[in-house]
């Protein structure tokens, strides 16, 4: 349950103002793109909302909640990472469950959503392994794995299928739209890839750091 | 690797490289041959490279003219404190100067490489100065304390640096994302990533400590506090004369250690190099 809202959000990095006032809300258990051309700031969006970049101006709302100034985990959230940022030093199955070990969720519990999420994603065979030992479309899996296994309300993803070849984007997509349907989770992702569209609850377009149109429920 | 060479090739490049052997090899092979050797034949003419005669005895003479087995020990925990210390210490400074955003950092990281300008000969009498007002003359405090917060420690805090530098920010956005805090991210994520370059300041740290000759003849006076380099010089008879064969004796078994540690740690090298096998 995740409601988010936007409200003439702008980011500068240092003089050059790159976000100019983004008004967007979010209802609860949507499921959203943001499409634009690259460099136009989507990353930038979604960073603000995980709390990983500061927000010049405006206000990013959480569930009514002002978040401009939380800490990421604080704001209870996952995100999946444009270059997967998958830590390099331990298996698929403690990338998954790490979140939730640092939280003190119970052992058990862990490995039972570690299951759940890589068997979403087909990587149940997988979970011993080291990310350096595996493809980059299975390492892009993992990375929108974590995410599920933590499962937080909030899911933001930067470009999950980039790297995924037709049938395993469609999959995956398929995957997390059902997943907001059933499990009533929010999810923000990111895309380059118009074709990928038809099945978004609603996409939002941008150019050069403003909005340029919205496509209402489809 | 693997390469095709030619059954002659082969005997022309392993020839030069026993050539190329020589100068490394031959010094270890002396002192250890001659550790055995009566000391007669240490100087006999033509040089024996196969001992002809044998003495052991001269590895009990060792422990029988010096506290030899103390200042093994002294060596040993000191080195040991030094290098874990120093580790630990350029780690997180390492760390702070890469990540850590604060006023004027980077004007003290300039403050601190100057430390790597000033030679350890010029700082040896203030220090001295420093350490008698503290009593800790004749102690092994300052050979503790120097390396760890001075400036041995210093490049190693620069190498750490320029290792996080390089290291992915996104690793550390995806653990703040997880929920740890700045340190749980240096402790779990940071750290271990790091263990090539903390091999590295390992290494060297333990080499420069158990070596180290200039800092214990200034801060200690009495043979049981002594480290080895500096017990290595004790070995005379009554005129003053060298006892090399002695002293041999105790330079081989001051050189097992390092052997021990390359061993280890270049294991550590090659494993820690492969875990970071980061890619997009
Ligand atoms: N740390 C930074 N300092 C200065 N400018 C930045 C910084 N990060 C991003 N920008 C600028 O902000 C703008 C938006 O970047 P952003 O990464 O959000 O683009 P994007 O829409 O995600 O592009 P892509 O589709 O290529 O990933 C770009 O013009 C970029 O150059
Ligand atoms: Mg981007």
């Amino acid at each position: 349950m995740a409601s988010v809202t936007f409200s003439d959000v702008k980011k500068s990095y240092g003089n050059v103002e790159v976000i100019h006032g983004v008004d967007i809300g979010i209802a609860d258990g949507e499921f959203v793109v943001l499409v634009g051309p690259s460099g136009c700031g989507k990353s930038t969006l979604l960073r603000m909302l995980a709390g990983l970049e500061t927000i010049t101006a405006g206000t990013v709302e959480i569930d009514g909640l002002v978040v401009n100034e939380l800490e990421p985990k604080q704001r209870d959230i996952a995100m999946v990472f444009q270059n997967y940022a998958l830590y390099p030093h331990m298996t698929v199955a403690t990338n998954m469950g790490f979140s939730l070990e640092h939280r003190r969720t119970p052992k058990a519990e862990i490995a039972q959503r570690v299951e759940w999420a890589a068997g979403i994603l087909g990587l149940t065979d997988y979970l011993d392994r080291y990310p350096r030992e595996l493809s980059g479309g299975q390492r892009q899996r993992v990375a929108v794995a974590r995410a599920l296994a933590n499962s937080p309300d909030l899911i933001l993803a930067d470009e999950p299928t980039a790297s995924l070849d037709r049938n395993t984007a469609d999959r995956l997509i398929d995957d997390l739209a059902s997943l907001t349907r059933l499990h009533n989770r929010t999810l923000i992702a990111v895309s380059h890839d118009y074709a990928l569209l038809s099945r978004m609850d609603r996409i939002v377009d941008l150019a050069d750091g403003a909005l340029t149109g919205e496509t209402g429920h489809g | 690797m693997k390469t095709d060479l030619s059954p002659r090739m082969k005997v022309v490049v392993y020839g030069l490289m026993t050539v190329l052997l020589i100068p490394f090899v031959f010094p270890t092979w002396w002192m250890v041959t001659s550790s055995i050797k009566p000391i007669s034949d240490i100087f006999a003419f033509p040089p024996e490279i196969i001992p002809s005669r044998v003495d052991l005895s001269t590895y009990s003479r060792v422990f029988e003219l010096q506290p030899f087995g103390r200042q093994y020990w002294n060596s040993a925990y000191i080195a040991a404190l030094v290098t874990a210390g120093t580790m630990l210490f350029s780690a997180m400074a390492g760390y702070a100067f890469a990540r850590i955003r604060f006023p004027c950092a980077n004007a003290l990281f300039m403050v601190v490489l100057v430390g790597l300008l000033i030679p350890a000969e010029v700082t040896i009498v203030p220090l001295f100065q420093m350490f008698l007002g503290w009593d800790m003359i004749n102690t092994h405090w300052p050979l503790v304390l120097v390396p760890v917060f001075g400036a041995p420690s210093v490049f190693a805090t620069f190498v750490m640096r320029q290792f996080f530098i390089a290291l992915p920010k996104e690793l550390e956005e995806a653990a703040r994302v997880d929920g740890l805090g700045r340190f749980r991210i240096f402790w779990t994520i940071a750290l271990p990533l790091a263990r090539p370059a903390l091999g590295a300041v390992g290494i060297f740290t333990f080499l420069h400590s158990w070596n180290l000759y200039l800092e214990p003849i200034v801060f200690l006076s009495s043979p049981e506090l002594f480290t080895l380099p500096q017990a290595l010089t004790q070995f005379t008879d009554a005129y003053g004369g060298a006892m090399w064969n002695v002293q041999l004796a105790a330079a081989t078994m001051t050189a097992v250690p390092v052997l021990i540690v390359f061993v280890i740690a270049q294991r550590q090298f090659v494993e820690g190099l492969a875990h970071t096998g980061l890619k997009g």
